[in-house]
Formats: C-alpha cells, sequence, structure tokens
C-alpha cells in the first residue's frame, strides 16, 4: 500500500533549457497517478473503488498563471500533457497539479531565454537599486 | 479604566446565523447547477458512481450549455486522433486552435468530450495570451467507439467545432 501511495506522487517535467527570444516551446508534463474514475468495481466483492483523480493543472512562468486545465475522469492514467508557451524573457517554469481530496503537487524547472546576439534576457534590471523600483 | 460592553447580543447572534445559512444555501444551489464541475465531484457524487450507462442526451446537453445558439465557424480548430485505438485506455489525441494569440483573437477555453463515455467531458483546457500557441497533447479513455468532439470558446464570443471518429477494439470502463 505505502509503494502504491508513493506512485502517485511520482511527477516528470521537461522543460527546454535554452531557447531563442520570440521561440515557442513545449512543455512536457507527466504525473504517475492511477486515476480512478469512480466507476470501477472490484470482481469478488462488486463494492465501487472511490473516485481520486487528479482535477486540475496550473502552469505558471515568474508567478503568473498562463495555463490551466481541469481533468474529469476521462483522462487516462499515468496522464501526459504537452503545450506551448511563449519564450519572452527567462524565468521560473512551475506546474502543479491538484487532487480530488485538495493534495497538491508540483514541479519547477528553469529556462534561459537568449536574445540573436547571444545576450541573456533576465526579466528584472539588478544593476542599480532605482531600476527595482521602477519595474515594481 | 474602559470597561467592555456586551458584545454578543441576542440580535447579533440571530443575524450571525441567518446570514452563515443563507451562504451555505446559495453554495449548495450552485453546486447543482454546475455540470461536471471538480468542485462538486470532489465527494464522489452519486451521479457518477451510480451511473455507469452512457447518457447520450446529457452529452447533448452540455454541449448545448457550451454552444448556446452561436454560429459554429469553420476552420477553427484542427483535432488529430487515430482512426483505430486498440486500447481504450490510452487514446493519444492533440487539437490546435488556428489563431493569432492576441488579446482580441485567442481561445478562453477547449473543451473536450467523448460521447459514448458515461461521463462524456474530458477535459477543459484554459489558455491566455501568454500561451504562444493553443495547442496540446493529451491521452484519454474511451469506452467504446465513438465521436470526439473538441468545442473552442474564443475571447471575442464565437465557437468552432469539429469531431472525429475512433474505433475502440477493447474499451476502457471508465
Amino acid at each position: 500500500m505505502a509503494n502504491e501511495e508513493r506512485k502517485n506522487w511520482r511527477r516528470r517535467l521537461k522543460v527546454p533549457i535554452s531557447a531563442l527570444q520570440g521561440e515557442i516551446i513545449t512543455i512536457k508534463t507527466m504525473a504517475e497517478h492511477t486515476m480512478e474514475p469512480g466507476v470501477r468495481r472490484d470482481p469478488e466483492t462488486g463494492v465501487i473503488y472511490p473516485k481520486k483523480i487528479i482535477n486540475l493543472v496550473i502552469c505558471r512562468f515568474n508567478g503568473k498563471q498562463i495555463y490551466k486545465s481541469h481533468w474529469f475522469s476521462g483522462v487516462s492514467a499515468n496522464p501526459f500533457m504537452s503545450f506551448k508557451m511563449k519564450a519572452i524573457t527567462s524565468g521560473l517554469v512551475e506546474v502543479e497539479w491538484v487532487d480530488d481530496y485538495g493534495q497538491s503537487s508540483y514541479k519547477k524547472a528553469v529556462i534561459m531565454v537568449y536574445d540573436k546576439n547571444g545576450k541573456k534576457i533576465i526579466p528584472m534590471k539588478l544593476d542599480k537599486a532605482s531600476s527595482i523600483k521602477e519595474v515594481m | 479604566m474602559y470597561l467592555k460592553k456586551n458584545i454578543f447580543t441576542r440580535r447579533k447572534i440571530f443575524n450571525f446565523i441567518l446570514g452563515f445559512s443563507c451562504v451555505f444555501s446559495s453554495k449548495l444551489s450552485f453546486a447543482e447547477k454546475q455540470i461536471g464541475s471538480p468542485f462538486r465531484d470532489r465527494f464522489q457524487s452519486y451521479r457518477q458512481t451510480f451511473r455507469i450507462e452512457p447518457d447520450p442526451e446529457e452529452a447533448k446537453r452540455i454541449i448545448r450549455n457550451i454552444i448556446k445558439g452561436r454560429e459554429i465557424r469553420e476552420d477553427l480548430i484542427y483535432l488529430k486522433a487515430p482512426d483505430i485505438a486498440e486500447n481504450g485506455n490510452t487514446v493519444p489525441i492533440s487539437f490546435s486552435v488556428n489563431c493569432s494569440m492576441k488579446e482580441q483573437d485567442y481561445p478562453k477555453v477547449v473543451h473536450i468530450l467523448v460521447l459514448d463515455n458515461p461521463f462524456p467531458e474530458i477535459a477543459r483546457f484554459y489558455f491566455t495570451p501568454e500561451s504562444g500557441e493553443a495547442s496540446v497533447a493529451i491521452r484519454i479513455r474511451m469506452r467504446t467507439s465513438s465521436n470526439i468532439i473538441a468545442i473552442a470558446e474564443m475571447s471575442d464570443g464565437t465557437v468552432g467545432e469539429t469531431k472525429s471518429f475512433v474505433d475502440v477494439t477493447i474499451g476502457a470502463c471508465s
């Protein structure tokens, strides 16, 4: 039982390490989860297995939500999903999976975005203290 | 010294109880109206656990609720699904929406439905202009061979719809 529980919590996230500015990148996600639809019965006893699925997946880039999806019982077990994102600045990509019972798990990755001249594009200028105020 | 007055008068307590009951009852009524809401299904709704046979009228009702009598645009959304799926437990599908992802022209929601499943709604995808292209790949469950329908609701209020038929040899139990 403990092993099964541990299996339900394994997550994978694949984001390219670097990209050019304006490029559209693909983010691949995979969650190891026995998406129990709440319809299956035990063949011997006839008891229905309780429903337990992932119903919400959120993707955030630098803290801002860019993509979201609600899932229902029709999504397959060990759900794989891939979606796109436009690379404008380099930053942090976070993907969060939320369970039927409100239990959430997340995975994060960093992407570096380069200019045409090979210069890193960083969301906030950290050269001067005054420039931070402008951004805020 | 400042003397505290009696805060919990009888009138205030009555008001509290009234307010709480109002909020609680409104929540319950909202939950019943939303079909397939994840917040309702959290507590293993009776509808889902005991209605194992598919109900074609429910699928039609869900589609009607999404489209709401608007005109359906052609060539807006493309759905890619296999012709024959050997295993109904994992059917790989992908879709893409033909639009420029700007403020006026991006898909707010994309719904995916399988008509002959006991629970026809499968997933909803919410996009923003920051997600540079509205194309998603996902794996779904199918009970029998049936139509997959994808509906895109754009930000300017227009709707696009496509469908494609998939033959399933071994169905999933969902």
